[in-house]
């Protein structure tokens, strides 16, 4: 079995922290301003093209607002956290979904040559 | 700069999709020499601190405001592949989650930010690191790969509003460009921060300094 080294979960639990608290305490203060793009648009006068194919109710959390929250000063914050989490969600599939693939690798080789199942 | 939908026409959002899948593709393909689970780890937790800092928009001068990218400072800790696949995901959940960017134009964006961002960026670095294996040509390599990246995903997505025929393509370039060249200064400043960070605590992460273009396997 692939080994992990020790220091691996110190960057999870750290790259973790730092990214909710970017997410959840900093993000309210990010600058109101449009950026680059839409502001070329809007100098430029394409702005108004702007239109979703999907109607509004499909996103969770249009615009990072996070509709569920009473209190609209919690929806940003609360739409970071979602997306930190989604991301985290995905790439710990990913990466289960890979140990279970060498897993079995392993085993199958280990029946192959040994005639007992390696660990 | 995410493309919302409605700036780009069908065609031009077909023909950057196609791009996008066969980039993405071949990424995926590409990592598997690099791909073992500490990288996945690594990746998720870059992932993670990429789209956090995406939402953290700094004013710039002229009523604008920017946000790192993101494509250079994967590319340079983890390669080219991983940097495609990171910035890929991060657009993906943006686009289908948060309403940021297009659907129809989720290929554009992916084409501009996690291919062309990506690459452009990690080829500079690569170039730049040649010069010598000391730390503080990595932080530089590092910083103008950041900027290249944030101003040649700019051109691209002018390109594409110009060829859409949403605006004159000559005047669309010069203002996208112009505006990210200031914004690709903070993508600088913040990913250099971010490299040296890493490169004084956990040097052994950033992977690209055994690379040659293609990563040797280990």
């Amino acid at each position: 079995m692939e080994r992990i080294e020790k220091g691996i979960l110190g960057i999870v639990i750290s790259g973790t922290i730092v990214s909710v608290v970017i997410a959840v305490f900093i993000s309210p203060f990010a600058s109101v301003y449009p950026d680059g793009l839409e502001k070329v648009a809007e100098v430029l006068g394409f702005a108004g093209r702007s239109v979703s194919k999907v109607s509004e109710s499909f996103f969770l959390n249009p615009d990072y607002i996070f509709k569920y929250a009473a209190d609209p000063v919690l929806h940003r914050p609360l739409a970071g956290l979602l997306g930190v989490i989604v991301i985290l969600v995905i790439f710990s599939a990913v990466f289960l979904i890979y140990r279970a693939v060498i897993k079995k690798r392993k085993n199958k080789a280990g029946e192959k040559f040994f005639g007992f199942k390696k660990y | 700069m995410h493309i919302p939908d409605g700036f780009i026409d069908l065609k031009t959002a077909a023909v950057t999709g196609a791009l996008s899948a066969a980039g993405v593709g071949a990424s995926i393909y590409g990592i598997k020499k690099i791909f073992k689970s500490r990288v996945i780890v690594v990746m998720g937790v870059m992932a993670a601190l990429i789209f956090a800092l995406q939402m953290i928009n700094f004013t710039i001068p002229g009523g604008t405001s920017g946000h790192l990218l993101g494509g250079a400072l994967v590319s340079c800790v983890l390669g080219p592949f991983a940097g495609v696949i990171v910035l890929t995901v991060i657009l993906v959940v943006q686009a289908l989650i948060f309403m940021d960017g297009g659907i129809v134009a989720l290929g554009s964006n992916i084409f501009n930010m996690a291919i062309c961002g990506v690459l452009s960026a990690y080829l500079i670095y690569f170039l730049i690191k040649k010069i010598s294996k000391k730390r503080w040509v990595l932080y530089i390599a590092a910083g103008i790969a950041s900027w290249f990246s944030t101003v040649i995903s700019a051109f691209f997505a002018a390109l594409e509003l110009g060829v859409s025929g949403t605006f004159s393509t000559g005047t669309v370039i010069k203002a996208m460009v112009s505006v990210h060249m200031v914004i690709g200064a903070g993508e600088a400043l913040i990913t250099t921060v971010i490299i040296v960070f890493i490169d004084r605590l956990r040097p052994d992460l950033i992977i690209t300094r055994e690379m040659n273009l293609v990563v040797k396997s280990e």
